[in-house]
């Protein structure tokens, strides 16, 4: 069976300062602290393509798990839709040669925001069963900071960069329970890029947020047969401090168990979720964490993962 | 219908007014303290109260309990 082994996370030493930024669009501290959640935004260094951050992220992976030899990687997938350069080739494969990885390996991009960690868990499972393969990194990194306008009050202080990997093997500490999916194309305008800058409308992604990501977890505990006091974690997709009030709110008995970490961080898209998990993975008190990730599309993934050993 | 306290009442659960006695029906929310994000999940319990969506366009006449309530009415 094929499932997350370990998890590691590469996040810039740079960032913007959110409460500087709060003072240039005359809104408060307290708007920053309890409704935006971030008060840095981490930034990589103009110098730094999508592909360096995906490397950080493998090294520090490859650090972290010394039994998980270069040689046995089968698989590379990037969750991404902030490829290297224009996008083609894709930046699996030029992360691929900066990591040196075999020329064996498989390696390809996913174009999904952030609900792409819950979709490219289920991806690399399915693959590696299918193909037969052993070991396979899904590595999250949409540095936002690229197609970011600054002068953008509504994107301007949400986002911040980052890249996360996740091994995936055999013999794993967590299995990949329930898992659905969603897509809302409807919406697909309220958060694109333009002219190559992003333009968002909070309004409306803040309504799919708050009213469809209820009931997908609640069907997916139902399919599960699971009460919401069964899940020790709710790791959602910190897309704002208040958005994850919002949703948790609609969970009275359990709202506590609603991660809402993205003080140093920001809403690092599809790296928001493995960035909390990492946190998580061996605290001997969690052993069911539900994962839902929303965003671009609009697009939903909500999946329950669970404890199945660990070291 | 949506009535004044139905309003007043959903800005109390949401938690979002810091003096609950200023909330009047024709004070500006901004004077409330009340902020963007604020809005906007005002907006999605009227929403979800009325069963009636609130276009991006009509966003901006909403600026007080009263007029939430004419909206509805």
């Amino acid at each position: 069976m094929i499932g997350i082994k370990s998890i590691a996370s590469y996040i810039p030493d740079d960032f913007v300062d959110n409460y500087t930024q709060a003072k240039l669009f005359d809104e408060t501290d307290d708007f920053i602290k309890n409704k935006i959640g971030a008060e840095r935004l981490p930034r990589k260094k103009p110098e730094q393509e999508t592909s360096d951050l995906v490397e950080m992220a493998v090294l520090n992976l490859l650090k972290k798990c010394p039994e998980l030899d270069k040689s046995k990687i089968d698989a590379l997938i990037v969750v991404t839709q902030n490829p290297d350069e224009e996008g083609l080739p894709h930046t699996a494969a030029i992360a691929q040669r900066k990591l040196n990885l075999p020329t064996s390996v498989a390696a390809f991009d996913v174009s999904l925001g952030c609900s792409g960690y819950v979709y490219g868990l289920s991806i690399i499972k399915g693959f590696l069963e299918t193909s037969g393969l052993k070991n396979g990194i899904l590595v999250t990194c949409d540095p936002y900071s690229k197609i970011i306008n600054m002068d953008d009050r509504i994107t301007s202080m949400l986002f911040g960069d980052a890249a996360t990997a996740t091994w995936m093997g055999d013999n794993p500490y967590w299995r990949l329970d329930s898992i659905s999916y969603g897509t809302d194309g409807s919406g697909s305008e309220y958060l694109k890029l333009v002219n190559q800058k992003l333009l968002m409308n909070g309004r409306q992604i803040f309504n799919f947020a708050a009213t469809q990501v209820e009931p997908n977890i609640t069907e997916i505990l139902k399919r599960a047969g699971l009460q919401p006091e069964d899940v020790d974690l709710y790791c959602l997709h910190q897309g704002s401090a208040a958005i994850i009030d919002a949703i948790s709110r609609r969970f009275p008995s359990v709202s506590e168990r609603f991660v809402k970490k993205m003080t140093n961080t920001g809403n690092t898209v599809s790296s928001s979720i493995p960035i909390l998990l990492e946190e998580e993975l061996f605290n001997k008190n969690i052993n069911r964490i539900l994962i839902c990730g929303f965003g671009v599309g609009l697009s939903i993934a909500t999946a329950i993962i669970t404890e199945v050993g660990k070291e | 219908m949506l009535t004044e306290q139905d309003v007043i009442d959903i800005i109390i659960d949401l938690n979002i007014c810091a003096n609950k006695d200023s909330i009047s029906s024709d004070i500006s929310l901004k004077s409330l303290g009340v902020d963007s994000l604020d809005v906007f999940n005002i907006l999605v319990e009227l929403e979800i109260k009325t069963g009636q969506k609130i276009p991006d366009s009509d966003v901006d006449k909403l600026t007080t309990i009263q007029e939430m309530v004419e909206y509805f009415s």
